[in-house]
């Protein structure tokens, strides 16, 4: 057993790090948030040219070929910059289910384009319907039942859902399921959702982490330097207490998410529960991060011009995707206690 | 102990029912703007408040002297809770918090000049305290007040003034004695907005709502305007927050959330199961309804306390802020956390759940554990006042 990131996986963080620091700032998160379409062509451009948009690809299609492990921590880093370009449902979600039940001929046409950033995929699971960045996807992956189908954007009827973070796009879809756009029925279908669902929920889990980070940080940070009673408040045992608290249950929710990422990776019989784990502990941190990040800036911390209100809303809204804390428990109680 | 209202109690809220029926208008009531909605910003609601003014319902507390009916301090909570269940304007500022410290210790001159157009509702005020290196540490206020003539001169800047870009007065406190202990050299003024030198810059907040920073440059305001005595504003000022942290943090929002919950988990299904049904749900709405009611008497032990006359019951008005909040942001979770991925949609989208309260209630809440004396605050009272334990933060 080893339970540590190869050097590999690690250097490859660093570089996304790097990557995130100069091109995804606060002001670019907020850019996307009054874009149009919520989020940057010339952002995801770039990212492909790292290999990240096309992580999950196989080499044969022109990606790295790479697993889940080494996703994990570039999704963490997503979370913790605020992307707003769709990795979650393009990388860690779309192309693996379409490798996984795409045609050749739709998986020679999409994955490679995928890869090299020129083309976004949106993900419609009946158990979680709100398709993220669905009005600028390229290809639709869709549930109906027990099948799976690959529909393009011009036959679907789009209904936006506003989200409460500015960067999501989400939308409801409507269609007309036909036999020339299914990829998988039956138990193949079924298998493929599941998995889909997984990977979903990792990939929020995994980047709630860095959500959950970033507030932290920047709670710490305005900790150290607002002075309150003539002292700075993170002198204060109140205020100490609090942010140790979420710091705490960020560290414990980490390797329960790193932990489900080589579950998923390695595709185990144990999945979906510890999948379900990581979703429902990371979101359960990440609102609490949350809340202690906004008690700690006071009122300065619920203003448009303080960039605190990004990472809260992305926490909410990603802590209600892919499955919220309640259902992922649900999920964890019916595995470890099957109902007779 | 007697927990019913009296038959006068359930007439009287019976009337203010009917009257808020027939005045029923989308513009003036808004259920999903939560705290912020109690503001009068607008023309119609203006318009309603002064209604609310000439049924004699603003400062039914106050004395006859002063235009009020002299009646019990559970008017006021039945008439606020009313107007705030239906997230209409409520009776807060004018008549709480300033007529209540004028009428305690003010001139005959204010008296005369604010009293009868605070229960006609013809002006409206904006609260002065908070300054950026003054938060929690209220008495740490820097905003200058200096001698000039028969006044004084105003220098600096104030923050969170959330009325400040359409009222009309400014209920401000001003440090006049730099060289006296912090919270003894306050002093309370009340100054017109539309003056030279007020400078009012929006700030916009997750809510959606304009909060602001008002800067003073070289205001002149006038001895009149004294509220009280010369440098005793700070103990008006905690005098009032005890007030306010008991009208400003209604209950009946709190209630109406916690139904829509309810009724949201008696009805909804998810995976084929109704969520009522599911155990830990149904464990968790219990532990809320519980907390709901004991917020409720909390509130309703703060009013009756009130009523007895004498000082203002301070360390129950900390309580009760404190729970009431705390509770507010953990329904909010809660319903954010139960209402599943629709949670995430925002209020006025047809998906979203509980009528979009899920995300507005986390958006607009945010200020409840922070306004009014963040919870740290509220502990550091009850700690202080109730244990008697020594002052640090």
């Amino acid at each position: 057993m080893r339970f540590a990131f190869d050097e590999d996986h690690v250097l490859f963080r660093t570089t996304v790090r790097d990557f995130f620091a100069k091109e995804c700032t606060p002001a670019a998160v907020r850019e996307a948030w009054s874009s149009h379409r919520g989020w940057s062509t010339e952002r995801w451009t770039k990212l492909a040219a790292l290999g990240v948009t096309g992580l999950t690809v196989p080499e044969s299609h022109g990606g790295l070929g790479m697993d889940e492990l080494s996703l994990v921590l570039v999704l963490e880093e997503s979370g913790r910059a605020g992307l707003p370009e769709p990795i979650v449902d393009t990388t860690a979600v779309g192309a693996p289910l379409l490798a996984e039940v795409g045609s050749d001929d739709l998986r020679e046409r999409w994955l490679r384009p995928v890869a090299a950033g020129q083309a976004i995929l949106g993900v419609g699971l009946a158990g979680y319907p709100y398709v993220d960045h669905a009005g600028s996807a390229d290809l639709l992956l869709l549930q109906r039942g027990d099948e799976v189908h690959a529909v393009a954007p011009d036959q679907v009827t789009m209904f936006e859902q506003p989200s409460l973070d500015g960067a999501r796009r989400l939308a409801t879809v409507e269609w007309e399921p036909r036999v020339g756009t299914r990829l998988a029925d039956g138990e193949r279908a079924a298998a493929a959702v599941e998995s889909a669902l997984d990977r979903g929920a990792l990939a929020t889990a995994a980047q709630l982490l860095g959500v959950s980070q970033q507030l932290i940080n920047l709670a710490v940070q305005h900790a150290r330097h607002r002075v309150q009673f003539g002292q700075p408040i993170g002198a204060f045992q109140a205020v100490k207490h609090m942010l140790a608290d979420a710091l705490l249950r960020l560290e414990l929710a980490r390797p329960v998410v790193y932990r489900a990422a080589y579950s998923v990776a390695r595709d185990e019989p144990e999945r979906a529960l510890d999948v379900s784990m990581a979703k429902a502990y990371a979101s359960d941190a990440a609102t609490l991060a949350s809340r202690v990040a906004l008690q700690t800036h006071g009122a300065i911390g619920y203003t448009w011009e303080h960039d605190l209100h990004l990472w809260m809303k992305r926490g909410w809204a990603l802590a209600a995707s892919w499955g919220d804390a309640a259902w992922h428990r649900a999920r964890v109680g019916a595995a470890v206690l099957p109902v007779p | 102990m007697d927990f019913e209202l009296s038959p006068e109690q359930v007439a009287f809220r019976e009337e203010v029912e009917r009257f808020l029926d027939d005045n029923d208008d989308p513009e003036v009531f808004d259920v999903t703007r939560e705290n912020m909605a109690q503001i009068v910003d607008t023309p119609k609601k203006r318009a309603f408040m002064r209604k609310v003014g000439e049924h004699g319902w603003l400062g039914i507390t106050w004395p006859k002297e002063w235009g009020g009916q002299e009646s019990d301090g559970v008017y006021e909570y039945l008439l606020n809770e009313a107007l705030a269940r239906r997230g209409g304007p409520q009776i807060g500022k004018g008549v709480g918090i300033i007529g209540k410290t004028i009428l305690a210790h003010g001139s005959d001159r204010l008296k005369k000049e604010f009293l009868p157009k605070i229960l006609r509702n013809e002006v409206e005020f904006a609260v002065g305290y908070s300054e950026p290196d003054a938060g929690s540490d209220a008495a740490s206020m820097k905003l200058r007040a200096t001698r000039d003539g028969d006044g004084w001169r105003l220098n600096g800047q104030k923050t969170w003034t959330t009325s400040a870009h359409f009222a009309e007065w400014y209920w401000v406190g001003a440090r006049t004695d730099p060289d006296a202990p912090k919270h003894r050299g306050i002093t309370l003024f009340l100054v017109p907005l539309d003056q030279p030198g007020i400078t009012i810059n929006g700030i916009w907040t997750m809510g959606d709502e304009r909060t602001n920073d008002v800067f003073f440059d070289d205001v002149w305001v006038s001895d009149d305007y004294v509220v009280g005595e010369l440098n005793r504003g700070f103990q008006y000022i905690s005098e009032a927050l005890d007030l306010e942290r008991f009208t400003m943090f209604t209950f009946s929002p709190i209630e109406q959330r916690m139904d829509l919950l309810r009724d949201y988990v008696a009805t909804e299904t998810r995976d084929d199961e109704r969520l009522g049904d599911d155990p830990v749900v149904r464990h968790e709405i219990a532990r809320l309804a519980t907390d709901c009611e004991v917020a409720r008497v909390l509130g309703l032990r703060f009013v009756a306390k009130s009523m007895k006359g004498g000082p203002p019951p301070t360390t129950e008005a900390s309580e009760y802020k404190l729970f009431a909040t705390e509770l507010s942001k953990r329904l909010a979770n809660a319903s954010m956390d139960i209402g599943g991925p629709g949670s995430q949609l925002r209020v006025h989208t047809e998906d979203a759940p509980m009528q979009g309260r899920a995300e507005s209630t986390y958006r607009y809440t945010v200020i409840d554990t922070l306004g009014g004396g963040a919870s740290e605050i509220q502990k550091n009272i009850i700690a202080r006042r109730k244990l008697g334990l020594p002052k640090n933060f």
